[in-house]
């Protein structure tokens, strides 16, 4: 049998809705992933790094939030963007990265992520 | 004189309108004598005088008497033909203090010529400017003594009041190009501006010279400002087609400022009908992965599939009422009590009691609570308070400096039993509302029943 997709990776999840954070962690454990989080405040993700990768929600207590976003980027962490809007909220900066819609299917996301990380 | 010799005077001073008033006049009774002492020089030149051409006339003798020809009759008017040997001043007295000094200096044997002179002549009874091209001469007796002046000349009013009326008319034509050009530069530079408003108040400023300038919707009278619709301008001295030009602008400039107003109310409408369809499908797609959670976890304790529906079904309408509520009210707020009714709606209401003020939530804050209290409710008639008669809820809250404090205490509940495992609703009460509204809570099962403890932040109050 392979390997789990995620194996021995970490993965931090930034998502301000309990069970959606709940699903995605659910999801990434069972791909074999280490979650860091989740975490419902930038401030806290940031505190928590590094990670191999990360997913990312963007509206967070009704704000934009791309604060965490341009901090991977800087530091090479890929990450995959996860929303109830449309692509089109992006800022350019980011437009290339790849974008989960909710809600979210698990080989979807997990797929995502090991694109990201190849 | 004998006829004869009128007859031969007749003939040497021609057959002109004026041969015959001179002939006939009685110069016996003037300065110059009769006119049979009257010198062939002074014979000749009346002769010259009487036939030329232009207007002229002879001032003889030291009390400058008037002899003159048809032409100048003309310009006599009303004078003529009492005129006619009249000392000039007495003819002319209003022009004297043109005239007098002039005659003065040609009396000393100079030459005076003007070009359209200006005479203010009362020829028919009032004053009315004339312009003459005339010329002074003087006339020399027999010895060569200057002994009267000769004055020739050509009105000219018609041709100055038509060059008047010509440099008018073509001021008013320039002025009016004028005014068309600023009205059309205006137009050109409200059309292209962003700011209609400044470019306005710019160009008004610049073009009369004045300032203050301001566009009010109500405007009020302020001493030494104009006021012209719903523009005010400062400045000293407005003539009328200036004030006439000014209308017509603020008439350009308001109708432009207006129309940016509107296309600025109609583009913030836009982005906002963008925004609202943003947040729409953030919120639909949102809510469907709370549902497919709800459908998923509602099978954790389901017996059979009926069972599983009914807690589905359950729990899904308690989610689509906050939902409704949500969306009634999106920037008021929720009532902590409404909310607890519609949640046990379904329950007898004999053994409820609910106590506290009117407090108000945030939308979010509102779902997730309404999501626990059907927990709350669903599990108190399967197992607590409101399974039968004896059972007794209470649900108060109060509000402090740090944020909501809500007491949900059953009592009269007499087979208590703390869950051994964690389920749904109390995930959703002891974690999600942790973490969604930064909620503390503890859930106490004490001998008559369940007591839990819900405090909210102040942030998700409304």
């Amino acid at each position: 049998m392979d390997a789990p997709a995620l194996a021995d990776r970490s993965v931090l999840v930034l998502e301000d809705e309990y069970f959606i954070a709940r699903q995605i962690c659910d999801l990434l454990t069972a791909a074999g992933g280490r979650v860091i989080g989740p975490f419902s405040s930038v401030a806290d993700a940031l505190a928590a790094l590094p990670a191999d990768c990360a997913v990312l929600d963007i509206n967070l207590h009704g704000e934009m939030q791309f604060q965490l976003a341009d901090r991977l980027e800087e530091q090479g962490v890929p990450f995959v963007f996860s929303s109830g809007y449309d692509r089109a909220v992006l800022p350019q900066r980011h437009a290339h990265r790849p974008f989960c819609l909710k809600p979210m299917l698990s080989a979807q996301l997990i797929g995502m992520l090991r694109t990201a990380l190849r | 004189m004998p006829k004869d010799a009128l007859q031969q005077r007749n003939t040497e001073l021609g057959n002109y309108d004026m041969s015959a008033h001179v002939l006939a006049y009685d110069w016996a009774a003037t300065p110059l004598g009769p006119m049979q002492d009257w010198s062939p020089r002074r014979l000749a030149l009346v002769d010259t005088v009487l036939s030329h051409g232009f207007p002229m006339i002879a001032l003889l003798g030291p009390d400058l008497v008037q002899v003159y020809n048809d032409g100048y009759a003309q310009i006599l008017g009303g004078k003529h033909p009492g005129g006619l040997g009249q000392p000039t001043q007495t003819c002319w007295p209003e022009v004297w203090h043109i005239n007098g000094p002039i005659y003065a200096r040609v009396m000393q044997g100079d030459v005076i010529t003007r070009e359209d002179g200006l005479y203010p002549l009362a020829r028919s009874g009032q004053l009315k400017d004339a312009w003459f091209t005339l010329t002074y001469s003087p006339i020399r007796d027999d010895l060569g003594a200057v002994d009267g002046v000769l004055v020739t000349m050509i009105e000219t009013t018609a041709r100055i009041l038509a060059e008047r009326q010509r440099d008018e008319t073509l001021a008013q034509l320039q002025e009016a190009e004028q005014r068309q050009r600023f009205l059309l530069e205006l137009s050109d530079r409200l059309r292209l501006s962003d700011d209609p408003e400044g470019t306005a108040t710019r160009m008004i400023a610049a073009h009369f010279g004045a300032s203050d300038v301001r566009f009010v919707k109500d405007p009020q009278p302020i001493e030494g400002v104009l006021t012209v619709g719903g523009l005010q301008a400062r400045k000293q001295g407005w003539t009328a087609p200036e004030i006439a030009l000014l209308e017509q602008a603020a008439e350009r400039a308001l109708a432009a400022i207006e129309k940016a107003r509107a296309e600025a109310a109609l583009r913030d409408a836009l982005d906002y009908q963008k925004l609202l369809l943003a947040e729409l499908q953030h919120r639909v797609r949102n809510s469907l992965g709370i549902i497919g959670l709800i459908a998923e976890r509602s099978g954790d304790s389901a017996p059979d599939a009926a069972g599983y529906r009914a807690t589905f079904l359950g729990r899904l309408g308690a989610f689509a009422r906050v939902q409704a509520a949500v969306t009634r009210n999106p920037d008021q707020g929720l009532d902590l009590r409404g909310i607890l009714l519609d949640e046990l709606d379904a329950f007898p209401p004999k053994g409820l009691h609910l106590d506290g003020k009117p407090v108000l939530l945030k939308p979010r804050a509102a779902e997730r609570l309404t999501l626990a209290f059907h927990e709350l409710a669903t599990n108190a008639a399967k197992y607590g308070a409101l399974r039968d008669e004896a059972g007794r809820l209470s649900v108060s809250w109060s509000v402090d400096a740090d944020g909501l404090t809500i007491i949900w205490r059953e009592t009269g509940v007499p087979d208590v039993t703390t869950p051994t495992r964690l389920g749904f609703g109390s995930e959703i009460i002891q974690q999600a509302l942790a973490y969604d509204l930064g909620a503390s809570t503890r859930m106490d099962y004490e001998a008559d029943g369940l007591c839990c403890h819900i405090r909210l932040p102040t942030r998700q109050l409304a």
